[in-house]
């Protein structure tokens, strides 16, 4: 088990240099207190926010909660995922069925509907994990696309032109606007901190090491007896219960539903790509970094149309060819800082 | 005799589709390199065919004398440029660039030729069919793609085989490091691999301009078409290539009498099933 | 007496493969026309040696010259092309290609010299037969044939050897030694990199001994004293 050594040096000065794994660093335990402080200010903003400034909240944590687990896939697991869409869509047209034909509360059916994207998720996995690299990489563009057009042939469910979530559905949640913006908010951001703790919680547990270990080399993970099929299965799974859940709240969230809005690859993947590669990559702090700079691009680039877009995409293509670290890895690597200590640090003797 | 008509139809579609994934299966058998943004290079080609019969008011077919080189030349840098630098056992950053490009040669063509979905006429071409008995009659267009995809291929085959560039596309393949030792210089060889596999897209594109209408986002649905052919066909065979993409012209043909949507979705459809009950792919070559 | 320049030296060469070091400071020196057999256990860095020389492993600050220029950091294809072939270990063969093909690759190094493939042919009969069949089907004694001649296409004036004899049967291995004068006939220089020590010997004319990336005997190969040699090659 990781602990911290004592500071006393060894009392015999013959006895070898002990080497120390130690989990948590001074950097980290100062930015805890931040965090405790940042959480408190977001948990409270009902109270001294707008309504605008409500959704906007929704939104970042929305998107920093895709962002968290398409570099859990990517980052960690190594599978580069531009399907990631199918959750997000799946989960809002099954959270649009449970509550309307299902009359199942709202806040149950973001959980249900996050259970159908995984329960989808487990055939998907088992046709596209058949493809490797890059191939996979279409391959689950491909999925994406065939429940897009499923739904967009389905009328019950809208057909092309898609459909609303009737008023009666949002009342359930409450019949207060005010109030029913406050619970979607704290929904949101709890489901957020969720995804978040969840991936910390993978990383840091026995699994993190195994999906080091298969991100960096798969055949040397084989023959180091992590069971590569079953780990990146499991996290795949993982992956779309929470990203159908994440979907169900975005579909609350804007009330309008359609084929083409559910399944977008730029939405719901170009941009989360972005996110994660500018923040940086493999790192839980990059996506927040990610999620801060995109926000303020897209605040002051709006007026200037496709020209954002094609920026992004351009910083994105640079960072990947100069800094594939991303801003985070440029910090971290200068400055030598961990502020979710998910890598083990080996402290060499002379560096303490 | 519908059936036969939706055969015949679907079979000479697949030319068109084997086109497309020509050059994706080339970049990927030369240099393990899976372009994201190939659809869309395309697509662009498409465009640059649009402003080159704009402006010398010649036929989109003759447009291709210009067209297939510049988009030649544009592969050859965008490899050697760029490209080279991501080939390597890690496959995020090759993904992340071409999905990165991808984005931006969408939203450069919008903001240079807005989202007006166009076509370009070429004439008699267009419309005319030839009967080939029995009430079935065939497109004179299609028929043309068709017998150019198989000229395409046969071309590329014998280059593979023949000559010295194709030796060295094929030794690169097996094994960069021992290529470079015997004096091949890889970078050349992935950059002319590109450049082919962009002259094939364009005459792909410049077809495509006259057989449908195309805008900016046209570029993923024919990434994913060709991506199909190529897995349905069995990767590391181009003759295999052109079976994939008769067999998705066929499959979507048959939805196509549905919708649009039922098109494409047949399309999928067969692709998973292939995926299901034969990954390796219809004519598969034995290496990876 | 004039000193002649030597063809290849390497001073001080050392060479990493990650955080691991391999060499740790090699001097090697090869003149033209000579055969410089090195011998070493597995692991010794005999390969890494061979491949730095190629331009596939990169050396770290130190240098290595040919006909007194700079090659490191040069990349492989352009080493070829200035005249150092070689045959590498496992052979390394082309799957996708025939023999011929195979053969034919060889002269991407575009070099002029006395090197055709009917020489090659005549100088290794059995793969003139199998010409069109795909390498891979050929025997291991075969494919180092291609391998050879794949080099020697080149027409370089060095032709490294890297473990030739691996695998093959001794009746094989001979024969192979039987026609290395035939290609020093033309002054290409060799470098032989063997762990039969017997064979190396025989056709060098000095010899370093590799261990633990460093080297611990160098000399002429005819006044070598086999229990010096086994301590070299062990390292006690």
């Amino acid at each position: 088990m990781a602990h911290d050594t004592p500071r006393a040096a060894p009392a015999v000065s013959r006895t070898r240099p002990a080497f120390t794994v130690s989990r948590s660093t001074r950097a980290s335990r100062i930015f805890s207190v931040f965090v405790v402080l940042a959480v408190v200010a977001i948990v409270t903003l009902p109270f001294w926010g707008d309504r605008a400034s409500l959704r906007i909240g929704i939104e970042i944590a929305y998107y920093l909660a895709l962002a968290q687990l398409w570099n859990l896939l990517a980052g960690y697991t190594g599978m580069v995922s531009i399907g990631q869409q199918a959750y997000v869509g799946l989960g809002g047209y099954a959270f649009l069925v449970l509550t309307v034909y299902g009359v199942v509360p709202p806040l149950l059916a973001i959980m249900l509907a996050g259970l159908v994207a995984g329960a989808l998720a487990i055939p998907t996995a088992a046709l596209v994990f058949r493809l490797r690299g890059h191939y996979f990489a279409i391959g689950t563009w491909v999925i994406a696309e065939v429940w897009r057009l499923t739904a967009a042939l389905t009328p019950a469910v809208g057909a092309g032109s898609g459909t609303s979530l009737p008023p009666f559905v949002m009342q359930t949640i409450a019949s207060d606007r005010a109030l029913r913006d406050t619970i979607v908010y704290w929904v949101a951001i709890g489901l957020c901190l969720f995804v978040i703790a969840l991936v910390y919680g993978l990383l840091r547990s026995r699994h993190g090491l195994a999906l080091t270990a298969i991100r960096d080399s798969e055949r040397a993970s084989e023959s180091l007896g992590v069971n590569n099929f079953r780990t990146r299965f499991t996290i795949y799974i993982i992956t779309a219960f929470a990203t159908g859940m994440i979907g169900a709240l975005i579909f609350l969230r804007k009330i309008r539903i359609t084929p083409d809005s559910a399944f977008s690859v730029q939405d719901w993947t170009a941009f989360v790509i972005f996110i994660v590669v500018i923040g940086g990559i493999g790192t839980i702090e990059g996506p927040i970094i990610g999620v801060i700079v995109y926000f303020l691009l897209r605040e002051f680039l709006a007026d200037y149309g496709a020209i954002y877009l094609i920026l992004m995409g351009a910083i994105a293509v640079v960072i990947m060819l100069k800094a594939p670290g991303g801003l985070w890895g440029w910090v971290a690597h200068r400055l030598d800082i961990q502020l979710f200590p998910v890598g083990r640090r080996l402290n060499l003797p002379d560096q303490r | 005799m519908e059936w036969l008509s939706i055969i015949v139809q679907g079979t000479l579609l697949g030319g068109l589709y084997a086109m497309f994934a020509i050059g994706l299966a080339l970049s990927f058998g030369v240099m393990r390199l899976v372009n994201i943004a190939h659809g869309d290079l395309i697509i662009l080609a498409a465009y640059v065919a649009l402003s080159v019969v704009d402006a010398l008011h010649i036929h989109p077919l003759v447009s291709l004398a210009i067209v297939a080189p510049v988009m030649a030349v544009f592969g050859y840098v965008l490899q050697r440029g760029v490209l080279n630098s991501v080939i390597g056992p890690d496959i995020l950053p090759p993904v992340l660039v071409t999905f990165g490009f991808s984005i931006i040669i969408q939203n450069v063509l919008l903001q240079v030729y807005s989202a007006d979905a166009r076509r370009l006429q070429a004439g008699w071409i267009e419309t005319a069919s030839i009967p080939l008995g029995g009430g079935l009659a065939a497109g004179v267009l299609p028929i043309v793609m068709f017998i150019s995809a198989i000229a395409v291929i046969a071309a590329l085959q014998l280059l593979l085989t023949r000559s010295e560039i194709g030796r060295s596309f094929r030794a690169a393949s097996d094994d960069p490091v021992t290529a470079a030792i015997m004096g091949i210089d890889t970078r050349h060889v992935y950059a002319l691999a590109m450049a082919i596999a962009l002259a094939v897209a364009a005459i792909a594109a410049v077809f495509l301009t006259i057989r449908a209408t195309f805008d900016p986002a046209a570029g993923p649905v024919r990434l994913l078409f060709a991506f199909e052919a190529v897995i349905i066909g069995g990767m590391g065979s181009l003759w295999g290539t052109l079976a994939g993409g008769i067999i998705l012209g066929i499959a979507q043909s048959i939805g196509a009498q549905f919708n649009t949507n039922a098109q494409i979705l047949a399309g999928h459809i067969v692709f998973l099933l292939i995926l299901l009950l034969r990954p390796e792919g219809l004519f598969p070559k034995t290496r990876d | 007496m004039t000193e002649t320049a030597p063809l290849i030296e390497a001073r001080n060469l050392k060479a990493s493969y990650g955080d691991i070091r391999a060499l740790f400071g090699i001097d090697f020196r090869l003149f033209a026309g000579e055969a410089v057999a090195i011998i070493g256990a597995n692991g010794a860095g005999k390969t890494t040696f061979l491949r730095c020389l190629m331009g596939v492993v990169q050396a770290l600050d130190s240098e290595i010259l040919f006909e007194g220029q700079r090659i490191n950091g040069v990349p492989s294809h352009q080493i070829v092309r200035r005249g150092i072939a070689m045959v590498p270990e496992g052979r390394c063969l082309f799957p996708s290609l025939t023999v011929e093909e195979n053969l034919l690759v060889g002269r991407s190094a575009r070099r002029s010299g006395t090197w055709t493939l009917e020489r090659v042919y005549e100088l290794f009969p059995d793969i003139q037969e199998r010409r069109y069949h795909h390498a891979m089907a050929l025997s291991g004694g075969q494919q180092q044939m291609v391998a050879i001649g794949r080099a020697l296409l080149a027409n370089p004036r060095v032709l490294l050897c890297d473990e030739i004899s691996m695998g093959l049967a001794p009746i094989i291995i001979r024969s192979f030694y039987a026609k290395l004068p035939q290609i020093r006939a033309d002054g290409i220089a060799l470098v032989i990199v063997e762990q039969d020590i017997n064979q190396a010997l025989a056709v060098a004319d000095r010899l370093y001994c590799f261990q633990e990336g460093r080297v611990s005997l160098t000399g002429p190969a005819d006044q070598a004293d086999r229990d010096r040699i086994v301590a070299a090659y062990l390292g006690v």
